[in-house]
């Protein structure tokens, strides 16, 4: 379940302007007085970015959507939870992910852990992976849909979510190590797609 | 940080986030919301206002304390009223009856004795009188429905302070014959507050020998041990030496020979 105090709180937190904490924080105090304006002003503000998370994770939509509906419902019925009321964009993202990551668990999606074996595949990239990335969006994105579950899942919390590795390990049940070299794996496979497409 | 592929997502953050969330999620999150609020305890408040909650739990927690204590307090009496108070209370009112009257109640109550005619007229008043008057102590000792009633009669004497033949054979009686231990314990403790009569050293010296509950053996082994009486010390010898003998009465009562110098 999402904690209110995250480490990345005040780091996602520090993002917003003064107005737009002040705004947050009345939105939250609506919400504690059981005001429906707070629920969808919250709701509204925060909907896309957390499905655009959840999405990242499960691919099937369908699935997306139930995981954003039970989030928000979880963060509106724990809001008396939420020591910070300028973070609850973290906060609500934060539920979104770990409740992705158990859908995903319940999938059967083992992340797997090398157990400090495998050594990490450090950087080593040529200089064409720069060239690449003058590529479309999309085209990154369909190469990321292409990876594996567990690495894309490391890939999507590190890049998109901005989730220090080894935060990334306690939420997965993993260790440290396993991420990072999971990570740049997924980094040369996304890289060699890319070049793949381009130099097709 | 040579990381091209976190550069390029920091660089096109925006554009990743292309995804519209479906359009029923608000109203269903909205339908779910107000049917948990619709609720007697609605989640959202109900859980802010836990504490409130738990002030209200201990406060309804301490009013059932203290409703328990005043229930104890006031009405303590009559609980225990059952049991032991109440045969505290008793002995006070009646022990001049029974002082005033001891040959008659002797005579007509035991069931072994043959009643006399003029005391079932008696016998009469206390049914009548059962509640403000019980029944003489003889009835009572003789009560095998209820051991309290016959606990309160051995504390009635006791109480009395007065003793004689009669009653030391009732005492005496009850002791080797009661189907309750703690009613012979108590009729023992009786007897052993009389233990320089020595009517009660000749009872004891029977009781010893003849007693079949080894707890009360035990306390009349105890006993004996300050009695300096000859049959006692014959009857300690025989326990001693039966093999019949609970082990622990009969090393109580090579202890106290042994302490005696008798051995």
């Amino acid at each position: 379940m999402g904690n209110p105090r995250l480490n990345n709180e005040s780091r996602k937190g520090d993002h917003l302007q003064p107005t737009d904490k002040k705004e947050e924080i009345e939105l939250v105090a609506l919400c504690h007085q059981g005001h429906d304006t707070g629920f969808t002003a919250l709701y509204n503000k925060y909907a896309r970015p957390v499905y655009n998370a959840i999405c990242r994770i499960i691919s099937h939509t369908g699935e997306a959507e139930d995981i954003l509906q039970e989030s928000f419902y979880h963060a509106f019925s724990d809001i008396h939870r939420l020591q910070n009321a300028a973070s609850f964009g973290s906060w609500v993202h934060r539920i979104a992910l770990n409740r992705s990551i158990t859908h995903l668990r319940k999938r059967k999606i083992v992340f797997s852990d090398n157990g400090g074996l495998e050594v990490a595949d450090e950087e080593g990239y040529d200089l064409e992976a720069d060239n690449l990335f003058d590529c479309r969006v999309e085209d990154v994105k369909q190469a990321i849909e292409q990876l594996p579950q567990g690495y894309k899942t490391i890939l999507n919390l590190y890049l998109f979510e901005d989730i220090p590795q080894e935060e990334i390990a306690g939420m997965l049940g993993i260790s440290h190590s396993t991420v990072r070299t999971q990570y740049h794996r997924a980094k040369k496979k996304v890289i060699q797609s890319l070049k793949d497409r381009y130099h097709e | 940080m040579n990381d091209p592929l976190k550069k390029f997502v920091k660089q096109h953050r925006e554009a990743f986030d292309q995804l519209e969330p479906p359009t029923g999620v608000l109203q269903r999150l909205q339908t779910q919301l107000q049917a948990e609020s619709a609720r007697p305890e609605p989640a959202t408040k109900h859980r802010i206002s836990w504490g409130h909650r738990r002030t209200t739990w201990l406060v309804a927690a301490s009013l059932l304390i203290g409703l328990v204590c005043a229930y104890l307090l006031f009405d303590g009496g009559r609980i225990p009223s059952h049991n032991e108070p109440q045969i505290v209370h008793q002995p006070v009112e009646r022990a001049p009856l029974i002082a005033e009257t001891p040959v008659t109640a002797q005579a007509e109550i035991p069931v072994e004795l043959p009643a006399a005619e003029p005391q079932p007229q008696e016998a009469r008043h206390t049914v009548v009188h059962r509640e403000p008057a019980p029944a003489p102590l003889a009835v009572r000792l003789a009560d095998s429905t209820s051991a309290s009633t016959r606990l309160a009669a051995i504390l009635e004497i006791e109480q009395s302070g007065r003793i004689d033949g009669h009653l030391l054979a009732m005492l005496s009686e009850t002791m080797n014959r009661d189907g309750n231990t703690n009613v012979r314990l108590a009729a023992l403790d009786v007897l052993s507050r009389h233990i320089d009569d020595p009517q009660v050293a000749d009872l004891l010296a029977t009781a010893l020998t003849g007693q079949d509950d080894p707890l009360v053996q035990l306390g009349i082994v105890r006993i004996a041990a300050q009695l300096d009486h000859v049959g006692i010390d014959e009857a300690l010898f025989a326990v001693a030496r039966s093999p019949y003998t609970f082990e622990a009465v009969k090393d109580e009562a090579y202890a106290v020979l042994l302490y005696q110098e008798k051995l």
